[in-house]
């Protein structure tokens, strides 16, 4: 939803059906984003190489490599993209094994 | 606390947490920086609100190209130099868009690459902040009054080049005053894009705990930090937000 219109229909479907307090949380995440998108399109970062092999072809299937901030990070070659495809069934412990304590 | 629902107002709670984090981020906000004064972050802060119905980024938004688009912006008077309220403005509207190119043509002696983090951080934190008032219908905070002092105006040590447009820290060459930076020696590129600006880290990463999860629960995907709602529908949430906002990241 981008149309501020939208909003106070979104909103009170939210807590209708999840409660007001995963109103506010879903506001906090939204508004982290905000900040972390900025940070990371702002100053030209390119995705974390670990990252990029984990959700490599996943770009393609969102079609997001379409975004303009895409070129901030170089494409990976055609073998490390279907090494990385076909880790993926491991993706959630192999991020937990790879990601930093602090990572955000 | 209230809110507007779709034809009814219904109160709302808070968590203590959030307010305590946004409250403290307009404390730091008043203060001076590493690099601008208590009166020109303010400024800043002005300007990013003011971004939001700057007819010139309304036009370069809505333009296929941004940078084809001249004119000035509806700043609010601060004396901030053009390239400054500039930075501020496209930062605030348009960051999918913004080029290497772009970032050189704005840095300079005066506006230097520290100069920019510490305006990103500031720019970033509103923005994050603002969000959150408007989706649960609550009026902005006030912008703090600016706290009288000179920024130290200090670069930190142990710096390194990750292939973005400023130099980071290197969590393994971090000095001893900046070794509570980073919980380990690795660090993912976006966490450390405020590096350069230390004190700007601290601020992002005390604020990102109460509106997102604690940081050192990021990479357990099980994990939602007690929140109400389950990290894989945070984690759609996000991902939603940064299709909106076109970022590749």
């Amino acid at each position: 939803m981008t149309d501020p219109d939208q909003l106070p229909e979104a909103r009170a479907a939210v807590v209708d059906r999840l409660g007001e307090a995963a109103l506010v949380d879903a506001a906090g995440v939204i508004g982290a984003f905000q900040r972390m998108n900025r940070l990371a399109d702002a100053t030209g970062l390119p995705v974390d190489k670990p990252l990029a092999v984990l959700t490599a072809g996943l770009d393609d299937e969102l079609g997001i490599q379409g975004f303009y901030t895409a070129q901030h990070s170089k494409r990976l070659p055609w073998v490390v993209r279907k090494l990385g495809q076909m880790m993926r069934p491991f993706g959630s412990v192999m991020m937990k094994v790879l990601a930093p304590k602090n990572d955000v | 606390m209230s809110i507007a629902t779709s034809d009814q107002t219904t109160g709302i709670d808070v968590r203590n947490d959030l307010i305590e984090a946004h409250n403290g981020y307009w404390d730091h906000l008043s203060k001076p920086g590493t690099w601008w004064s208590g009166v020109e972050r303010v400024a800043i802060a002005r300007e990013t609100r003011l971004a939001r119905q700057c007819a010139l980024c309304l036009r370069r938004k809505a333009a296929l190209s941004p940078y084809g688009i001249e004119g000035e912006h509806e700043d609010g008077g601060s004396g901030l130099a053009p390239g400054v309220v500039d930075a501020a403005h496209r930062i605030a509207t348009d960051a999918g868009r913004l080029t290497k190119t772009w970032f050189d043509s704005v840095i300079d002696d005066k506006f230097t690459d520290a100069h920019y983090v510490e305006l990103l951080g500031i720019v970033s934190s509103v923005m994050s902040i603002d969000t959150i008032h408007i989706i649960l219908s609550l009026p902005l905070d006030p912008l703090p009054e600016p706290v009288p002092g000179e920024p130290p105006r200090q670069r930190p040590i142990g710096l390194e080049d990750i292939g973005g447009w400023v130099p980071t820290i290197d969590p393994s060459k971090a000095s001893a005053s900046e070794k509570d930076l980073f919980a380990t020696r690795r660090a993912s590129n976006v966490s450390k894009s405020l590096s350069l600006v230390p004190e700007e880290h601290r601020s992002m990463k005390r604020v990102l705990t109460a509106q997102y999860i604690p940081i050192e629960l990021v990479p357990s995907l099980g994990e939602n930090g007690g929140r109400a709602i389950s990290r894989a529908l945070m984690e759609l949430v996000g991902a939603r937000t940064s299709a909106i906002n076109e970022c590749f990241y």
